[in-house]
C-alpha cells in the first residue's frame, strides 16, 4: 500500500467514522438521561431518511426545506414513541422499557414494509456535494465527505454546551443522576426527558439524512445496521458520553477501514475486528472510554 | 401432603400431556405439530436464557450465538458422509470432518457441551462487566461467532449453511429435552443453590458478605444457560432440517428475550407460557396477511401487517403487564386449593484476640480515606467505631470484611491473616457484617433470604442439585438448613414473616432480617453498620438488649458503628474513634465521654 | 400445565382452516413479502399473480392462489410450506426468492409430497436430491461461468477481481465459480475482497480494488447494494468496469444508481423489455405487466414469477390432473417449455437450461446485449 492508497483509507475512515458518531450521540443522549438503550433510535434513524426522501423526490421541495421538514417529522415522530411506548414504563423495571423499545423498532420497521413497501427507494444528491475534488496522486475527496465530520463536530459542540451551559442542560444532568430528587426541585421532569427526547430523534434525523446523502438509498431495514453499530459505538466511548460516542464512532470507523486496508484477504472478518476491539476495551474500561465509573455504594 | 397432593397433580398431568403427544400425530396436521415442536424448543431457549438474565441478573444479548454452536455441533455429528461430500460445493470439507458422526442424542447433548464450553470461555472473561456492558459484549461474542461461522468455510460452509440434516426432532423428543430440562432447573431453583442465583441477581454485594463467590456462581450460571441454548439450537436445527449463519442473528436473541420478559422474567412456568403465547400469536396472526371476507366486504391481505400487529400486541402487553404475565412468581397446584395456615417449629452453636489490625491504611487515589488505624478485639467484646461523617468508618469495616484492600497494613482474623482477601473468603473464615443502607436479597422470602447464607456451610456442590433424587445430601441438607434458618428466625422473632417477601417487611424488621440472614453464616465475628440508623427511642432501647443477647445466645464478638450515642455508651465495652480518616482515641464509654479530641471532632474547634 | 393446554386447546380451536374444495386447483406461493429479501419476493409475486389474472382456469377448473409470508426467514419458511400443505391442502407451491428459504421450505415439501417450482432460487443446492423440487431458473455456477466468459472472451478483459458478499451465499456461490471459470479461461484474479450484508460502506474495499488495478470487477450483489458500490466506485474515481448477475436486474438500479451505474453489465435471464426479438410468451407477458402497472417495467424477477404459472399450467395440462405427484412427473418432463426467459428445459437435477443474456446500462437505459454461452 503506498501513501496515497493509505491517505484516501484514511479519509473514507473519517467520513465513515463520523457519521457512526453522528448516529451514536443520539443514542447516547437518550442513554444517558433514561438509561434506557433506545433499540428503535435505528428506526427512528431510517424515519429522518424516509422524510426527506419523500420531500425532495416525491413533492420535489427544495433540499434545504426538505432536511428541515424530515428533522421536524422525525422529532414528531420520537416523541410519539416516547409518550405512548416509554413514558408509562419510566417506573418499570429497565427490562420492560427494553422489551417496549425492541416493540417499537418491530412495529416502525414493519409498518415502513407495510406502507412505503420493501422497494429502496433513491435519494436526490445535491451535486455541489457530490463533485470530487481531486488531490495530488490521485486521492480523492468529495465535499460531502468533509461536510459530515464538521455537522458531527459541531452537533457535539452544540450538545456539549446545551448539557453544560444551559438549564435544561442542567436538569438533564441532574435527572440522569437522579430522577426523584430533582423531582423534588421543582424541574418538570417529563418535560425534561420530552426534551431529551425530541433532541435525540432530532439528532437520529441529522444522521438519517446525512446517510441517505451518503448511500443515496433508503429503505424500512435500512437502520438496523447503523442502530447495531451506533449502538457499540456508544459503548466504546462510554454510553452516556457524549464526547465518547463521537470518539467510539470513529473509533468503530477507523477500525473497520483500517482492518480491510491492512488485512484485504480478511475483509470477511471486518466486523469481529471491531467487536473483538470492543470487548478488549471493554476488560480493561469495563464502562468504555469516557464513561463513568460505576462504583458500587456499600 | 401438600407436597404428595402436588407431586401427584404433576405426575398426572405430565402422563396426560404424554399420551396427548402420542396422540398428536392424529389428532393435529403437520402443521400445528411443527408449532408445538417449536413451543418446546422456544421454552428450553427462554428458559435457559431466563436462568442467565432473569434469575441471576446477568444481561445477556448473547443467546443466538450459542444456539449457533449447538445447531452446527448437532448438524455435523448427524449428517451422513455421503451428504456432506455433496454439500461442501465452494471449498472442500476438512477430511477428518467427512466420517465424524454420533447418534442424534449423543449430538444434541454434545451440541450442550460444546455450546457451554464457548460460554465458559465468554463467561471468563466478560462476566466481570455489569448491566448493559455484559449485554453488548455478549452480543459482541455472538457476532463474532456468527463472523466466525460465515468465514470458515472447510468446517461450517460457510454462508451457504446446512441441508439436508435428518428431522429428528419430533414432538417427544423436543418436549422431553424440554421435560428434563424444566426438572433439572426446577431443582436447581428448589434448592439452596437456586436461592443463592437469586441473590447474586438481588444484591452481589450481600451475596458476597454471606460467603458466596459471586463470580464463580455467575460463571456457573452462564455456563449451564449456554449448554441450554446449544440444546435448542441443535434441536432447532434438527427440526428446520437446514441451517445457515443469518439463522442466528441479534433478532433471534430478541425473540428469545421477548418470550422471557413476556413470561415473567425468573418464572420457570412464566418462560413456557410466554413461549406458547409468542410461538402461537406469531403463526395465528398470519389470517391478517390473507385476504379477509366479511360478509360482502372484501379485505385484501396486507403483507407485514402481521408483524405490526404483533408488534403492537407487545407493546401493550408490556405497558399494562409490565412484569410481564407470570412476574417473578410461579405457577403452583395451590392456587387451585385454600392456603393452610403457616405453621413454625423451635433447636443452637473460640483465641483470645479475635481480630488484630495493624497500622492500616487505606487510599483512593490521592486522598487517604483511613490513615495508621490499629486495633484488637477481644473474644466476647461488644466495640464501638464512631467519629463523625466522613470519618472512615464505612471504609474501616469495608476493609475489614474485604471490599476493599487495604493500601498498606495487616489484618489478622483469628491470628490468620486477611488484608486483601474476597469478601466471601473472609466470610467463611467466619465473619460476617450488615450494611448501614439494608441489602436483603428483595425479591425473596424472608426464610430464603437466611438460607442463602447457610449455603457456605454445605457441603453439597451446585450440580447435584440438578438431580437431587439422586443425590439425596441436596434434600437432606437443605431440610436442615432450612429448620435451622426457621430457629434463627424465630429467635429473631421474625418467624410470622417467613414466607414473606424481605422487601415488603417493616423496616426494623429488615434489620433484624439483615441480622438473622449474617447468623446464618455462622459468624464467631459480626460486624453491625449503624444498626440503630432511623430507629426511635424505644426501637433503640430494644435494640441495645438484642445486641447483647446476640453476644451471649451466639457467642459472638461484634464491632459497631453507630452514631446514636446512647446505643453506643450503652452497649459498648470499648471504644475507638476515627475523624477524617485518623485515629484519635479510644477508652472505655466513659473516657470517651471526657475527651477533649473527641468533643472537638464532634462538634468542631473552641467547643470544649 | 393445565392451564397452558387449556390455552393451547383454546388456540388449536380458534385456528382451524376451512378445508379444501374439490372443484378448485390450490397453488400456493411462499415467498419473501416483508424482511429482508421483500423486493424481491414482491416482484415475483406480482408476476405469478399477473399470470393468474390472464390464466385464471387450468383444465377447466378455477384456480385459486393461497399466498403465505415467509418473511425472509428460514424457520418462517418451514413454516409457511407448512401451513400451505397442511392447512390448505395446496396441490402445487411457487417460491421463493432467496435460496436458504428455498431449503427450508424444500425439506418440508419433500415430505409431504407436493410438488415446489422455485423462482429465483439459484444455488446448487436447492434441488439437491430432491425429487420435488423444480426450478425456472439456471444455477449459479453457469451464471459465474457466463459472466467470467464475457469479460473474458468478449471483451478481452485478462485481469479481474470480485467483491462478494461473505454472509450471502448466492454472492459466495457466484464469486467462487466466476474467479474458478475465469482462471481456467487463462485470466488472473488479482484481488477478492469481502463485505457482509447490511454495509452501506464500501470504500475500504474500493480502495484496495483501485490498489490491486483489475481490468474488471464482479460484483455479485443484490441490486440495492450494488447500486451503492457503483456510486461509491464513481466517487472514488475506480477506473474499471463492473459486471454483475442477475440479482442486479432491476428497473431501480437506473433510479438508485444514477450516473454511476452508466456502462455497468450483467448476466441474466434472456427477458428484458429493451429486448428486441422477444418470443410470444414475452410479448403477453410485457403487454399485460405495462397494462396492470403503467407506472412500473416489468423485471426478470417478474417475468420469473410468471414463469413459473405458466410451467405449472404446462404439467397440469399435460398430466390432465391436479394430482400432486402427477403433477411432478410432468414437471420432470417439461422441455423446450416458451416461457417470458426463453425456451425451458427441466434437467436431470430438476434445474431450468435456458439462455442467458447480458444486460448494459447505455444512455441511463438497461439495454440487452446479447445473448452469452458459458464456457463451463
Amino acid at each position: 500500500m503506498n501513501l496515497n492508497i493509505f491517505i484516501q483509507h484514511f479519509i473514507n475512515a473519517l467520513s465513515l467514522g463520523s457519521l457512526y458518531g453522528l448516529v451514536a450521540v443520539g443514542y447516547t443522549m437518550v442513554y444517558g438521561i433514561l438509561r434506557l438503550i433506545n433499540f428503535a433510535h435505528g428506526d427512528i434513524f431510517m424515519l429522518g431518511a424516509y422524510f426527506v426522501y419523500f420531500a425532495t423526490i416525491v413533492y420535489k421541495l427544495p433540499w434545504a426545506v426538505g432536511v428541515v421538514l424530515a428533522v421536524i417529522g422525525t422529532t414528531i415522530c420520537g416523541l410519539l414513541v416516547d409518550r405512548i411506548a416509554y413514558k408509562p414504563l419510566r417506573e418499570a423495571p429497565r427490562i420492560s422499557a427494553l422489551i417496549s423499545a425492541i416493540g417499537v423498532s418491530f412495529f416502525i420497521e414493519n409498518f415502513a414494509v407495510v406502507v412505503f413497501t420493501g422497494m429502496p427507494r433513491p435519494v436526490v444528491q445535491p451535486p455541489i456535494l457530490m463533485k470530487p475534488i481531486e488531490l495530488s496522486g490521485g486521492v480523492r475527496l468529495i465535499p460531502l465527505g468533509i461536510l459530515v465530520p464538521v455537522v458531527a463536530f459541531v452537533l457535539v459542540g452544540a450538545l456539549l454546551w446545551l448539557l453544560y451551559c444551559t438549564k435544561p442542560g442542567l436538569a438533564m444532568r441532574a435527572i440522569s443522576f437522579d430522577i426523584e430528587t430533582t423531582r423534588m426541585m421543582g424541574v418538570s421532569v417529563n418535560g425534561i426527558i420530552a426534551l431529551a427526547f425530541g433532541l435525540g430523534s432530532a439528532l437520529a434525523a441529522v444522521a438519517g439524512i446525512m446517510w441517505a446523502l451518503r448511500y443515496p438509498r433508503v429503505e424500512p431495514f435500512m437502520g438496523m445496521t447503523p442502530g447495531i453499530k451506533a449502538f457499540i459505538a456508544a459503548v466504546f466511548g462510554g454510553i452516556g458520553s457524549v464526547p465518547g460516542a463521537m470518539i467510539g464512532g470513529l473509533i468503530l470507523g477507523f477500525v473497520e477501514i483500517m482492518s480491510v486496508a491492512f488485512f484485504p484477504t480478511l475483509s470477511g472478518y471486518k466486523d469481529a475486528f471491531a467487536f473483538l476491539l470492543l470487548i478488549m476495551i471493554l476488560l480493561f474500561r469495563p464502562t468504555g472510554l469516557l464513561g463513568e465509573k460505576l462504583e458500587d455504594k456499600i | 401432603m401438600k407436597r404428595t397432593r402436588n407431586l401427584l397433580l404433576t405426575v398426572i398431568a405430565v402422563v396426560l400431556f404424554a399420551f396427548f403427544l402420542d396422540k398428536a400425530p392424529e389428532l393435529l396436521n403437520g402443521y400445528w405439530q411443527r408449532i408445538l415442536n417449536l413451543i418446546a424448543i422456544n421454552a428450553i431457549l427462554a428458559l435457559s436464557l431466563n436462568l442467565i438474565y432473569g434469575i441471576t441478573g446477568m444481561f445477556s444479548l448473547g443467546h443466538a450465538g450459542f444456539m449457533a454452536i449447538g445447531a452446527y455441533v448437532s448438524a455435523l455429528l448427524v449428517l451422513s458422509p455421503a451428504q456432506k461430500n455433496a454439500m461442501w460445493i465452494l471449498e472442500d470439507i476438512y477430511p477428518w470432518l467427512l466420517n465424524v458422526n454420533a447418534p442424534f442424542i449423543a449430538s444434541i447433548i454434545i451440541a450442550g457441551i460444546v455450546a457451554a464450553f464457548f460460554g465458559l470461555l465468554v463467561a471468563l472473561p466478560v462476566l466481570r462487566l455489569g448491566g448493559d456492558y455484559l449485554g453488548i459484549a455478549t452480543l459482541g461474542f455472538a457476532e463474532i461467532i456468527r463472523i466466525l461461522i460465515t468465514n470458515t468455510a472447510r468446517l461450517t460452509n460457510g454462508s451457504l449453511g446446512l441441508k439436508g440434516i435428518p428431522a429428528y426432532t419430533t414432538l417427544f423428543m423436543s418436549w422431553g429435552c424440554l421435560g428434563v430440562v424444566l426438572l433439572c432447573m426446577v431443582c436447581m431453583l428448589r434448592s439452596n443453590f437456586g436461592g443463592v442465583l437469586r441473590a447474586v441477581r438481588d444484591d452481589e454485594v450481600a451475596a458476597r458478605m454471606m460467603g458466596i463467590n459471586t463470580f464463580r456462581i455467575k460463571v456457573i450460571a452462564f455456563t449451564l444457560g449456554c449448554f441450554g441454548g446449544g440444546l435448542g439450537g441443535a434441536l432447532m436445527g434438527n427440526l428446520i432440517t437446514t441451517i445457515d449463519p443469518r439463522m442466528f442473528m441479534i433478532t433471534q436473541t430478541y425473540n428469545i428475550l421477548m418470550i422471557i420478559v413476556v413470561g415473567g422474567l425468573g418464572s420457570v412456568t412464566g418462560s413456557i407460557i410466554g413461549s406458547a403465547l409468542v410461538t402461537t400469536m406469531l403463526e395465528w396472526l398470519r389470517f391478517v396477511e390473507n385476504p379477509i371476507t366479511i360478509g360482502s366486504i372484501n379485505i385484501p391481505g396486507i403483507p407485514g401487517m402481521r408483524m405490526v400487529i404483533f408488534s403492537l400486541l407487545l407493546i401493550i402487553v408490556i405497558i399494562f403487564r409490565r412484569e410481564g404475565i407470570m412476574g417473578m412468581r410461579e405457577f403452583t397446584w395451590d392456587i387451585f386449593f385454600p392456603k393452610p395456615k403457616p405453621k413454625t417449629k423451635p433447636g443452637h452453636e473460640d483465641t483470645d484476640t479475635v481480630l488484630e489490625v495493624r497500622d492500616v491504611v487505606l487510599k483512593f487515589g490521592g486522598l487517604s480515606a483511613i490513615e495508621n488505624l490499629s486495633f484488637d478485639i477481644k473474644h466476647g467484646q461488644i466495640m464501638g467505631l464512631i467519629g463523625p461523617n466522613g470519618a472512615g468508618k464505612t471504609s474501616a469495616f469495608n476493609v475489614i470484611s474485604g471490599f476493599y484492600k487495604p493500601t498498606s497494613g495487616t489484618i489478622k482474623f483469628m491470628g490468620k491473616s486477611i488484608g486483601g482477601l474476597s469478601p466471601d473468603k473472609v466470610c467463611r473464615e467466619g465473619m460476617s457484617r450488615t450494611f448501614q443502607n439494608i441489602r436483603l436479597f428483595g425479591h425473596e422470602t424472608v426464610l430464603q433470604n437466611v438460607m442463602t447464607g447457610s449455603r457456605i456451610r454445605q457441603s453439597y456442590s451446585w450440580w447435584m442439585t440438578l438431580a437431587p433424587f439422586v443425590f439425596s445430601d441436596v434434600i437432606r441438607e437443605d431440610a436442615a438448613v432450612k429448620a435451622r434458618a426457621l430457629d434463627l428466625l424465630a429467635q429473631l422473632g421474625l418467624e410470622e414473616f417467613a414466607d414473606e417477601k424481605a422487601s415488603s417487611l417493616p423496616y426494623g424488621a429488615q434489620r433484624r432480617l439483615e441480622i438473622a440472614r449474617a447468623l446464618a453464616t455462622r459468624p464467631k465475628f459480626l460486624l453491625l453498620d449503624e444498626p440503630a440508623a432511623g430507629m426511635n427511642p424505644q426501637e433503640s432501647e430494644e435494640l441495645l438488649k438484642f445486641i447483647r443477647r446476640l453476644r451471649d445466645e451466639f457467642d459472638l464478638t461484634i464491632l459497631l458503628i453507630e452514631h446514636d450515642m446512647k446505643v453506643v455508651m450503652n452497649v459498648c465495652d470499648y471504644i475507638h474513634v476515627l475523624d477524617q480518616g485518623v485515629h484519635i482515641a479510644q477508652g472505655t464509654p466513659e473516657e470517651i465521654k471526657a475527651n477533649p479530641r473527641v468533643i472537638e471532632a464532634y462538634l468542631g474547634k473552641g467547643a470544649a | 400445565m393445565r392451564k397452558f393446554l387449556v390455552a393451547l386447546v383454546l388456540v388449536l380451536m380458534l385456528c382451524v382452516c376451512a378445508s379444501a374444495d374439490d372443484g378448485v386447483i390450490k397453488v400456493g406461493i411462499f415467498n419473501c413479502l416483508t424482511g429482508q429479501n421483500a423486493f424481491g419476493g414482491q416482484l415475483e409475486l406480482e408476476g405469478t399473480q399477473l399470470a393468474h389474472s390472464l390464466f385464471p382456469e387450468i383444465l377447466g377448473r378455477k384456480v385459486e392462489l393461497v399466498i403465505v409470508d415467509n418473511k425472509s426467514d428460514k424457520v418462517e419458511a418451514a413454516n409457511a410450506v407448512t401451513r400451505l400443505i397442511e392447512n390448505d391442502k395446496v396441490n402445487a407451491i411457487i417460491g421463493t426468492y432467496g435460496s436458504s428459504l428455498a431449503m427450508a421450505g424444500g425439506e418440508v415439501a419433500e415430505k409431504a409430497g407436493i410438488p415446489v417450482i422455485g423462482t429465483s432460487c439459484t444455488n446448487p443446492l436447492v434441488t439437491l436430491d430432491k425429487k420435488f423440487y423444480f426450478r425456472v431458473c439456471f444455477i449459479d455456477p453457469f451464471q459465474g461461468a457466463g459472466a467470467a466468459t464475457y469479460a473474458f472472451r468478449n471483451l478481452g478483459l485478462k485481469k479481474a477481481a470480485t467483491l462478494v458478499d461473505m454472509s450471502n451465499d448466492y454472492s459466495v456461490g457466484l464469486g467462487k465459480f466466476f474467479r474458478d471459470s475465469f482462471k481456467k479461461m487463462g485470466g488472473e484474479i488479482v484481488a477478492s475482497l469481502f463485505y457482509q450484508s447490511g454495509d452501506t460502506d464500501f470504500t475500504a474495499q474500493l480502495t484496495a480494488l483501485i490498489d490491486a488495478q483489475p481490468d474488471i470487477v464482479f460484483l455479485p450483489a443484490y441490486f440495492a447494494e450494488g447500486a451503492i458500490v457503483l456510486k461509491q466506485a464513481k466517487e472514488l474515481g475506480a477506473a474499471f468496469r463492473f459486471i454483475g448477475a442477475d440479482a442486479m436486474d432491476n428497473p431501480e438500479i437506473v433510479t438508485l444508481g444514477g450516473d454511476a451505474v452508466e456502462g455497468f453489465m450483467h448476466t441474466t435471464f434472456a427477458y428484458d423489455p429493451s429486448m428486441p426479438e422477444m418470443n410470444e410468451v414475452a410479448k403477453a407477458f410485457t403487454a399485460a405487466w405495462n397494462e396492470v402497472h403503467p407506472d412500473k417495467a416489468p423485471n426478470v424477477n417478474c417475468a420469473l414469477g410468471y414463469d413459473c404459472y405458466i410451467m405449472l399450467k404446462d404439467a397440469i395440462e399435460r398430466a390432465g390432473s391436479a394430482d400432486p405427484a402427477k403433477i411432478r412427473d410432468a414437471l420432470e418432463a417439461t422441455r423446450d417449455l416458451p416461457t417470458v426467459t426463453g425456451m425451458t428445459t427441466i434437467n436431470a437435477t430438476h434445474d431450468a437450461e435456458k439462455d442467458m443474456g447480458i444486460v448494459e446500462i447505455r444512455g441511463g437505459k438497461k439495454t440487452f446485449v446479447g445473448i452469452v454461452v458459458p464456457e463451463v
